[in-house]
């Protein structure tokens, strides 16, 4: 059976969900599961008109590293694709996307749900939400380490 | 020693600066370097950020070296 490989994709463009499919698929895995997280409108009852989300591109690929690490550790897992997208995404568009190959479909099934739990708790990655009445930076999570 | 400090999203916004270069002397831990930069940059407030030294998470008492990189950000929201 082949090592399983990571891709860690932080971009501005738009997340090529076709070409991360065909990275993690192998006759060796028969199962590829994947999860997409996408702009949301409305959201708390106001339309949304973009996200700019702002990020720490070095720490992303690092902790993307710790996540991945952490997901092999639990799970049996064949090739791995993290991608987290920058910049202005209107509703509809898709922000990050986790992508896994296994032998058996439960391994990579979870991946994705664990994935995306520990990206957000871990991918240092901000919302800045403009709607149709206001714009704010989206309140975050601060489980990763313990705040000042 | 030598550091780089760097802010993000809101806390980029109200340092009005992403990135400083400070010369301090050690030892010094990541809330005593709080401090000192709230003391300086009046209107910044750290109490509730996150800090990440090289890229890694790490708790306020993690003491820091020369050549460090360290991040303050505010709790992530990121997917």
């Amino acid at each position: 059976m082949p090592d399983g490989k990571n891709i860690f994709v932080v971009t501005r463009d738009g997340l090529d969900i076709a070409r991360f499919m065909a990275e993690v698929s192998d006759p060796a895995f028969g199962a590829v599961a994947s999860f997409l997280g996408t702009v949301r409108s409305p959201n708390l009852g106001e339309t949304v008109l973009y996200i700019d989300y702002e990020g720490y591109e070095a720490m992303i690929k690092t902790q993307m590293q710790v996540m991945a690490d952490e997901l092999r550790r639990g799970l049996e897992l064949g090739h791995l694709v993290l991608a987290h997208r920058l910049g202005k995404l209107k509703p509809g568009e898709a922000s990050i996307a986790i992508v896994a190959s296994s032998k058996h479909r439960k391994d990579a099934l979870l991946a994705c749900q664990t994935g995306i739990d520990r990206a957000k708790d871990l991918l240092p990655v901000w919302k800045y939400e403009v709607t149709e009445k206001s714009q704010t930076w989206v309140k975050g999570n601060s489980s990763a380490s313990t705040p000042l | 020693m030598t550091v780089q400090v760097l802010f993000f999203a809101s806390l980029r916004e109200a340092a009005n600066t992403r990135e400083l270069q400070l010369s301090l002397d050690a030892p010094l831990n990541v809330r005593n370097l709080a401090t000192r930069i709230e003391r300086d940059y009046k209107g910044l407030e750290l109490s509730g950020s996150l800090c990440a030294i090289n890229e890694h998470y790490v708790d306020p008492d993690t003491l820091i070296n020369e050549g460090d990189t360290i991040a303050f950000f505010p709790p992530v929201s990121g997917g």
